[in-house]
């Protein structure tokens, strides 16, 4: 049949799963690698090209463990042998989509942290580092460490940077304390990108812990998380550039990180902001970051305010005032 | 003599032979398991493996071996940097790599050359990672589609809801989809308001979620209102396609 017609005409039971691909596309590739199947029988392909297509079962499934489901399905539709092994993965797909709706209580189920956690076990059994982790973080909030360790530990072996990090924190906060190995599961971590680990490794390297103290490696890795979107990355790299450490002074870059700390979030942030802002003679907008500050816990902050306060006019302050209950954080990756 | 110096012979399936030291041998549980459990004299044969890539795979156990022991002096992200050059060679010699270390037991090389291709993996499409590994597709479209249509349920863009994507049109045809539709379907109607009114006149006073269709398909979708149908056996959202270009 020609799949343009299903586009236009009606046909009730006929599914189509669309945001994959086009089904033109899609048609007239699998017409045109119909045809190379056909004419490379006759031709004979050479015998030392690795053939992918045959890799075992089990190492698919180790390849595929901490691939989400777009990947996955990716994955599977590449050839049929693909297909047939990454199936216990999409099944481990199916329960932690089920696992989070227990977890979150979403969709028509009421929040439940036991099924969950089954839901989560059992997607975990078939491979799915995803769920491994998701398991690994209702075990940890139970109290549980060791099944939580265990759970991590699986994950990150087998390259989830989640996984990765949350051992590496783990390392970090359990008894016995490993700072060694939590810094080589935080090092993996970052270099694949995960944001907090990146914060988390950068706070080993500038305190020494597990490693050798290097305050140049710790800013980089401090960037990068900020770069991320960490807002505690952004005020510690903030700081770092204040006080030259690991790089050069930079006033405009520890200002330019300060207000990004600030304007999502960071109570010191905000404090330290406001006040450069009153250095500057930005009355007004001082007076908003350090009220923020203070609603955020500085009590410091408060004094500052108050003298400040005295300085501006009535309006000003009401204005202040509403500046401050209408501002709401950006977005952050926490 | 100390039993750092032991050595083990390898015999590989070229007719190759490597004399190393045990602890670096022993990184594959394979060969160590034939060592304890076999006349420690002779040669181990490991018939799976040529002589190139098990003397690459010696490069790496050694180079591993010497990190752990303190032996070289390279910290812990230099290593990392090694392992990265190492695993930087042509698939032939990647696939190799795997399934000998598959075969030779040793977990972090099978770990590090499983990542190398998860990595070459992510982010493509099925065609892409085809064309990257040399890959026939052997998928007729029925299988194909059963494949796709298998977990549909699953997962959605929309954050756990179960879809199915109808692409129709009469208006008879969707109560019927209303009706039979035992899990849950997703509604995505494109801008037209007229197309909403007659939804919600079907879905007969329940109320289903309708969400525009965007532009791009891979951007989430947005949801124009929330209403939700509630027909005895959970929520029931419609999802519907109508005429949209992809």
């Amino acid at each position: 049949m020609n799949q343009k017609t299903l586009l236009y005409r009606s046909d009730a039971s006929r599914f189509i799963a669309f945001p994959f691909s086009k089904p033109d596309g899609r048609d007239a590739k699998t017409k045109s690698s119909r045809w190379s199947k056909v004419s490379s029988e006759s031709s004979s392909s050479p015998t030392n090209d690795p053939d992918f297509s045959a890799l075992p079962f089990d190492i698919l499934t180790k390849i595929a463990a901490p691939f989400n489901f777009p990947n996955l399905l990716a994955a599977s539709l590449v050839c049929r042998s693909w297909g047939d092994a990454l199936r216990a993965l999409r099944e481990a797909m199916v329960l932690l989509r089920q696992g989070k709706q227990f977890k979150h209580g979403r969709g028509g189920v009421g929040r439940n942290l036991e099924k969950a956690l089954v839901s989560f076990l059992k997607g975990a059994a078939r491979g799915s580092t995803l769920a491994m982790v998701d398991a690994g973080l209702i075990y940890w909030e139970r109290g549980q460490k060791e099944e939580a360790i265990a759970l991590y530990q699986k994950a990150a072996a087998l390259g989830d940077a989640a996984g990765q990090c949350n051992l590496g924190i783990s390392y970090l906060n359990t008894q016995p304390l490993n700072h060694k190995e939590a810094v080589k599961w935080l090092h993996q971590a970052s270099v694949g990108g995960h944001v907090r680990a990146q914060y988390q490794l950068a706070l080993c390297l500038h305190q020494g812990l597990g490693v050798e103290q290097n305050l140049q490696e710790a800013v980089k890795w401090y960037l990068k998380a900020a770069e991320g979107g960490y807002v505690r990355a952004m005020y510690n790299a903030s700081l770092c550039y204040t006080f030259g450490e690991g790089l050069s002074h930079s006033r405009r870059q520890a200002r330019k990180w300060m207000k990004r700390a600030a304007d999502r979030g960071h109570g010191k942030a905000q404090f330290e902001h406001g006040l450069a802002l009153f250095s500057e003679g930005e009355l007004l907008k001082a007076i908003v970051y350090l009220e923020l500050a203070t609603r955020s816990g500085e009590t410091a902050a408060t004094h500052v305010k108050n003298a400040i306060l005295q300085q501006l006019s009535a309006t000003s302050r009401d204005l202040a005032l509403l500046l401050t209950d209408n501002w709401r954080a950006l977005p952050s990756s926490r | 003599m100390g039993s750092t110096s032991t050595k083990i012979k390898l015999r590989t399936s070229d007719q190759k032979v490597f004399e190393v030291e045990k602890a670096v041998a022993v990184q594959s549980q394979t060969i160590k398991y034939i060592y304890e459990n076999g006349c420690p004299d002779s040669v181990i044969h490991v018939h799976s493996v040529s002589g190139d890539i098990l003397s690459k795979i010696l490069d790496y156990c050694k180079k591993h071996v010497n990190s752990a022991a303190g032996k070289e002096d390279i910290s812990p992200e230099e290593l990392y940097e090694w392992d990265a050059n190492f695993v930087k060679v042509d698939q032939n010699t990647l696939f190799d790599l795997i399934l000998a270390a598959n075969c030779l037991k040793i977990e972090s090389l099978l770990d590090l050359t499983c990542q190398t291709v998860a990595n070459m993996i992510k982010g493509k499409r099925p065609e892409e990672i085809r064309t990257t590994f040399n890959i026939k597709n052997d998928y007729t479209i029925e299988a194909e589609e059963a494949v796709r249509r298998e977990n549909k349920w699953a997962f959605d863009m929309l954050g756990g809801v179960g879809t199915m994507v109808i692409e129709e049109l009469a208006d008879d045809t969707m109560s019927k989809c209303v009706t039979n539709a035992k899990s849950r379907v997703c509604v995505i109607a494109a801008n037209q308001i007229v197309m909403m009114r007659s939804i919600s006149k079907l879905a007969n006073k329940k109320s289903i979620d309708v969400y525009k269709q965007p532009q791009n398909p891979t951007t989430p979708r947005i949801k124009e209102s929330v209403k939700q149908i509630n027909v005895g056996t959970g929520f029931i959202e419609l999802f519907f396609h109508f005429k949209c270009k992809m």
